[in-house]
């Protein structure tokens, strides 16, 4: 009986996230009714897009034990080259109005150059990726000023709008429709993917492998650098995805696109239980992570809480979920222990330490 | 003289790599940017170099023990606005000015607010060596938490006029040198003394370098670096005090970016962030290179876009000559190596 109520709980503890996303939409549905307007949350999902395409490339990062601050900037960039490259010269561009195929292909190159750069940093010359990361997020954010006209580019065609912006299909309401966004599909399918690879290949093997203990992998013959510096690239090219997702829903780039973004990348994935320390936690977890950052993000604004008390929530909510992933820890390593304890010779089959 | 006390010419050069740098870039910028070496332009840089200073040695000291501390600027911030808050009269007129209208005495609000930085220091040395949670998420929430009470508390609104008592340290000064400047000199040459002098600063190295090897050896890694962030929280407040001094003027943004620049001196100074290795003199060399090619890029008008860059540009090539040190592996070993593992983590 004591077993089972602790597997209750467990089971519990590893989905506490879903039940407080839908704890969450519950509380804020019943209280404003702005809130649970179709607009209001077609917006919250076009909003979401892009930052979960950066929760994915911090995910994948943090799961091998890295950081990477650079994303925003990274966003930023990817999405001031593409708009240079489309708009015309009246609009803020180059002039070049390029097709927009060719214009996302500069922008996955350029995403794929961070990330390489990144990796190559971190990996062959041993920088401490934090602070690299950090370095770069202020190079390319300068970039981004250096290169941009200095005001905003804006109109783009159509053809690619349509992934950041578009719509898929209207499902009608008592008032108006609510337009189901073609970039929330793409996410979830990219998080889906994602999902896939880091669980069922042996790359994804390979990246737990090196977040969880870095000397033990490299003892196992896997190649931890290579696999750091796929990781970053994977995650240049969420950046990129991210910048088209951007630029799309607004039709324009800005020098500030994107930023700021760092910080609620971070606690989206830290929400969603993707460990510090690297080598635990799961996509779908993170995108969990994602979906009550932004319920909290929108509803506490549309509740028109004060600015002020919005930031100190969420310094608190993160403190919070820093603790939760302490906790987990601990009680990873109490169980193994009491695994070995069980398991030993030495005798220790008293039912006293199975109560913890 | 033996084989085993040759010196290390290569090694030399690394570690102290950083006065170097900061001699020629002097050199340069005195010869090439007019004004640069006026009187009051020097000060100037010492001036921007106190407050920084400060919080770098707080910085260092956290970073030594292998932990980050990115609370610091939002205590300068709460700190500068509390101690207004308590200071200044009710504002009549709304969107101005709002005290609390207890018009405390300076000292005693001095008193205050070094008391909350040591607090608030204590209290995350105490959520990350106790419940265990990650040094960085949480010095980071808490750098979110502290800047957005002093936001409730400001209203968002710039409070001015503190009193010429409190205004003292950062205000003031002695035969035409400012009082920061002094306090700042004073306290990095007193700081550096202990932590090569005292037991805490050989406890400090040895937790930062190696955590279990330090509790093996009698150290408690947990008080120390619970100590190392109360020192931090103390020297934040600290700084927000000489701040407002200086500027006679609060809002709630103050310090805003200096965790980074902190960070970043320490870094360039020869502190590790692995923990264990470096010192507050070398931190403090990294302070005068900031505040040296900010003030330098700001005479010669540099746009500012380039600035964010240039300083990125900074961080990083200080980063890669701090790696190459780790990968620097001295030919000949010597007898006396000091207890510093450099290749532990």
């Amino acid at each position: 009986m004591k077993k089972n109520t602790s597997k209750l709980l467990d089971v519990i503890f590893e989905n506490l996230i879903w039940l407080l996303v839908a704890a969450g939409l519950i509380i804020f549905s019943s209280l404003s009714s702005s809130f649970r307007s179709p607009n209001n949350l077609a917006s919250l999902l076009y909003r979401s897009a892009a930052l979960g395409l950066l929760v994915l490339g911090q995910s994948f990062t943090m799961i091998t034990g890295n950081f990477d601050l650079s994303s925003e900037s990274g966003l930023g960039l990817t999405a001031m080259v593409a708009a240079l490259a489309l708009a015309s010269a009246d609009n803020g561009g180059l002039g070049w109005e390029v097709s927009p195929f060719v214009a996302i292909v500069l922008m996955i190159g350029v995403g794929l150059l961070i990330g390489l750069i990144n990796g190559l940093l971190i990996t062959r010359l041993k920088m401490n990726n934090l602070i690299v990361t950090i370095a770069m997020q202020m190079i390319l954010r300068g970039l981004v000023y250096i290169i941009s006209p200095g005001s905003t580019a804006s109109f783009f065609p159509k053809a690619f709008d349509w992934l950041g912006g578009g719509t898929l299909f209207k499902i009608p309401l008592e008032r108006g429709f609510f337009s189901f966004p073609v970039a929330t599909l793409f996410v979830i399918l990219i998080f889906v993917v994602s999902h896939i690879i880091t669980r069922y290949t042996q790359f994804g093997r390979n990246m737990y492998a090196v977040g969880s203990n870095l000397t033990a992998a490299k003892d196992a013959g896997i190649d931890t650098d290579k696999i750091v510096r796929i990781v970053y690239l994977i995650d240049g090219l969420c950046m990129a995805l991210a910048g088209l997702l951007a630029a799309g829903r607004l039709d324009s780039a800005t020098p500030r696109t994107g930023a700021g973004l760092t910080f609620p990348v971070q606690a989206a994935a830290v929400i969603g239980g993707i460990s510090m320390a690297g080598g635990r936690g799961n996509m779908i977890g993170a995108l969990g992570g994602l979906m009550l950052w932004s319920i909290l993000d929108n509803g506490l604004s549309i509740m028109k809480v004060s600015p002020f008390w919005i930031e100190t929530s969420r310094g608190l909510i993160l403190l919070f979920a820093v603790w939760l992933d302490a906790v987990k820890v601990k009680k990873v390593h109490q169980r193994s222990l009491i695994d070995i304890l069980l398991q030993s010779t030495i005798g220790l089959k008293d039912k006293t330490i199975v109560k913890n | 003289m033996n084989k085993g006390q040759k010196r290390d010419w290569v090694k030399i050069i690394l570690d102290n790599f950083i006065w170097l740098i900061l001699t020629v870039l002097f050199t340069y910028f005195a010869v090439n940017v007019p004004n640069f070496t006026s009187k009051t332009n020097l000060l100037n840089i010492l001036l921007h170099a106190s407050v920084l200073g400060v919080l770098t040695i707080g910085q260092a000291i956290v970073l030594m023990t292998g932990n980050f501390d990115l609370s610091a600027e939002g205590m300068v911030s709460l700190s500068t606005i509390l101690a207004m808050w308590l200071m200044i009269e009710p504002g009549s007129v709304v969107g101005t000015a709002q005290g609390s209208g207890l018009m405390l005495n300076p000292y005693l609000v001095i008193f205050i607010i070094l008391i909350l930085g040591t607090l608030s220091g204590y209290i995350i040395g105490v959520l990350i060596t106790r419940l265990n949670m990650n040094g960085f998420i949480v010095t980071l929430a808490a750098q979110l938490v502290l800047r957005g009470v002093a936001m409730i508390v400001s209203n968002g609104q710039i409070m001015t006029g503190s009193p010429k008592a409190f205004n003292w340290l950062g205000g003031a000064k002695i035969y035409g040198i400012p009082v920061s400047v002094i306090v700042t000199l004073l306290l990095f040459v007193g700081v550096n003394y202990m932590l090569n002098q005292s037991k805490f600063g050989r406890e400090l190295r040895a937790v930062g370098a190696n955590p279990d090897a330090a509790q093996a050896s009698g150290f408690n890694p947990k008080r120390t670096i619970t100590l190392a962030y109360t020192i931090g929280g103390f020297l934040a407040a600290f700084a927000g005090w000489m701040l407002l001094g200086r500027l006679e003027t609060a809002v709630s943004s103050l310090g805003s970016g200096m965790t980074l620049e902190t960070v970043a001196a320490s870094v360039i100074g020869g502190v590790s962030l692995k923990g264990g290795i470096g010192s507050v003199g070398g931190a403090f060399a990294g302070v005068l290179l900031l505040s040296l090619i900010d003030n330098a890029l700001n005479l010669m008008s540099v746009d500012s876009f380039w600035v964010e860059s240039v300083r990125g540009f900074i961080i990083l090539l200080a980063l890669l000559i701090e790696a190459q040190k780790f990968r620097y592996k001295p030919k000949v070993v010597h007898e006396k190596e000091p207890a510093v593992a450099s290749d532990c983590k």
